[in-house]
């Protein structure tokens, strides 16, 4: 029974007399949410969409350039929305401080106001500047708001500036060789906040949303550091899925105690590993890439991810269940060693990739058959027919033949579905 | 709200006003009290996500010719250019040093060193405009530059204080481009 269902049903469950008000209001306060956190999150969201559209409307208001107003009628227009968005700030924290919504969307309308002032201001007195400029200087104008508010919509929108600054860097000055070096250190700014987000409301989807998104920021800003990348290179994005992957397990064991949800940052890792393996699925990626290890700059980059992911697995290995949890950091500590294997002999380190592949996807459907769940069956089945269906393009298999295994998998995976689906059922009658 | 919170508030608020209100009074003060110097000019016409329609403004000046190149400078470095004029009146970049020098000049930066040239970044290269004239203004631009007289020519008109400048004016065969958009708006 699902969450939402079982909340549903406590009030026929008390008025049936199987269990107590008590009883209900525990089961309430375990699995859902009060009617006030309801009122609170949706009041949330209607104040920060109301504050993006008004943010982002001024900048559109501002981007048009009214050059028929006077210089002095422009300059009190640029700066009124940044007055505006700082009594908003001050009121919300001095009326109101236990109001989220307000705290939030006064927060993020400051930020967007910030953002026009610095646009008017260009405009009015013709300022050069490239775009990563400015994105950087509007970055660092919001960075000290962010503390004061505990606002994760501008830390989430802090994370998306610097994350798109890196990229124009990278792209922009690609040729005269510019690293986002300012990026990471923009990046490290925003941490502190994130971590009072995690100590006053881990659990909280405000929370989840702000780890999510800084966590994407980083894999973002992170790879695009290399000068090269060859196959060796492909240690750094796996050694930080890996930690992002694990990073529940390290915060648990480093912040013992305190419940702390990371939102789909586990998700972000698991697609990043598993994209890595697919990639090396194919024969391509292993004729095409030379062995050389990194070099110079690349180095550093390297060496922090591994290092992450290294210090995550080191850490999370005696709090796991090995024999019943996923083996998906496994899979990834044994592609090391087929990436080395590789060296000797790619045909069979591509081999050993698929094989690693079908195991990992084997192992979770066997896991989610024997727990009940349907979600990581399907994972497991979903890994074990994408690797299947890969190698119809890289291998010389007969159309008929090609048919016979699409139909195989299809029913294995239904017939998968329709027995957890009876199990289920039949549990719950 | 706690003492420590209005502190970071109050601090958040010093910086957006400080800078923001910083470059305002900087630049407003340039273009009321700098001198004025005419700069030759080549158009392009992009945009920006947050700032809007503008023309880049490919200046002649940026190209110094008969510049000492013995003085070491690299790409990317940080220059002052001391302003003089050409025969036809407009500004020019006479001399390049890492000292501010005496007089009129311009903070500038090195793009790329030649044999007796040298190229420079000035700290004026767009003029912004309303939305949906950037387009016009640049073919006012390429007929104006395709023309052999000088007088019909196309330049920037330049507040420079303590070498920083302040483009006051984008000027297309003798008149402003106010007035080029002006007559031609519906």
């Amino acid at each position: 029974m699902s969450k939402a269902q079982l909340l549903k049903e406590l009030p026929e469950l008390v008025r049936e007399g199987l269990i107590g008000e008590d009883q209900a209001a525990r089961i309430r306060e375990r699995y859902g949410q009060s009617q006030q956190d309801r009122e609170g999150r949706g009041q949330l969201l209607f104040g920060v969409v109301g504050a993006l559209l008004v943010g982002l409307g001024v900048i559109l208001v501002v981007a048009h350039n009214w050059d028929e107003l006077p210089r002095s009628l422009r300059t009190i227009l640029a700066l009124t929305p940044m007055l505006i968005g700082q009594v908003l700030c001050i009121l919300a924290l001095r009326k109101q401080e236990d109001r989220v919504a307000l705290r939030e969307g006064a927060s993020l309308f400051l930020a967007f106001a910030v953002a026009a002032a610095l646009s008017l201001l260009a405009q009015i007195y013709h300022l050069p500047g490239s775009l990563e400029g400015f994105l950087y200087s509007w970055a660092l104008l919001i960075l000290v708001q962010l503390y004061a508010m505990r606002a994760a919509f501008t830390l989430m929108l802090y994370m998306a500036i610097i994350a798109w600054y890196a990229v124009l860097v990278r792209v922009d000055l690609f040729d005269a060789g510019g690293m986002p070096y300012y990026a990471l250190l923009g990046w490290l700014l925003g941490i502190p906040a994130l971590r009072s987000l995690a100590l006053k409301n881990g659990d909280g989807a405000r929370f989840r949303w702000a780890a999510t998104f800084s966590a994407l920021s980083l894999g973002i800003i992170a790879q695009l550091f290399w000068e090269d990348f060859e196959r060796w290179h492909v240690l750094g994005p796996l050694g930080l899925a890996l930690a992002y992957y694990l990073l529940p397990e390290v915060c648990a064991t480093l912040l013992a105690g305190r419940v702390m949800r990371l939102g789909m940052v586990r998700w972000i890792g698991r697609l990043a590993g598993l994209g890595i393996l697919f990639f090396f699925s194919w024969q391509f990626p292993w004729e095409d890439s030379s062995t050389s290890l990194p070099q110079g700059t690349d180095l550093i980059p390297w060496g922090l991810m591994i290092a992450c992911g290294a210090y995550a697995y080191a850490l999370s290995f005696k709090g796991r269940d090995l024999r019943n949890g996923s083996l998906f950091p496994e899979a990834l500590v044994a592609f090391v060693l087929v990436l080395a294997l590789g060296a000797l002999h790619t045909g069979l380190a591509q081999f050993m990739t698929n094989l690693v592949l079908l195991v990992l996807g084997v192992s979770l459907a066997l896991q989610g058959i024997k727990e009940g769940s349907m979600g990581r069956m399907n994972l497991g089945a979903a890994i074990v027919a994408v690797t299947v269906l890969m190698r119809f393009f890289d291998l010389d298999i007969s159309y008929a033949l090609r048919g016979v295994i699409f139909i195989g998998l299809g029913l294995a995976i239904l017939s998968l579905n329709l027995r957890m689906m009876r199990r289920k059922r039949s549990h719950e009658a | 709200m706690k003492h420590r919170t209005l502190i970071i508030l109050a601090m958040a608020f010093v910086l957006q006003w400080g800078v923001i209100g910083h470059a305002l009074w900087d630049h407003d003060r340039t273009l009321t009290t700098g001198s004025v110097h005419r700069f030759q000019v080549q158009p392009i016409d992009p945009r920006d996500p947050f700032r809007g329609e503008y023309v880049i403004l490919d200046l002649a000046a940026e190209n110094v010719q008969d510049a000492d190149t013995s003085a070491l400078f690299g790409a990317n470095d940080p220059v002052y250019g001391t302003l003089g004029m050409d025969s036809s009146g407009y500004a020019i970049i006479t001399a390049l040093s890492k000292e501010a020098p005496e007089g009129d000049h311009v903070e500038c930066r090195i793009e790329a060193v030649y044999s007796s040239t040298i190229r420079v970044e000035l700290p004026f290269d767009r003029y912004y405009l309303q939305e949906g004239k950037g387009g016009m203004v640049e073919s006012l631009l390429d007929m104006a530059t395709r023309r052999d007289d000088q007088a019909e020519e196309a330049y920037i008109l330049v507040r420079v204080r303590e070498g920083k400048g302040v483009i006051e004016d984008l000027v297309i065969g003798g008149r402003s481009v106010e007035d080029h958009l002006r007559e031609s708006a519906p």
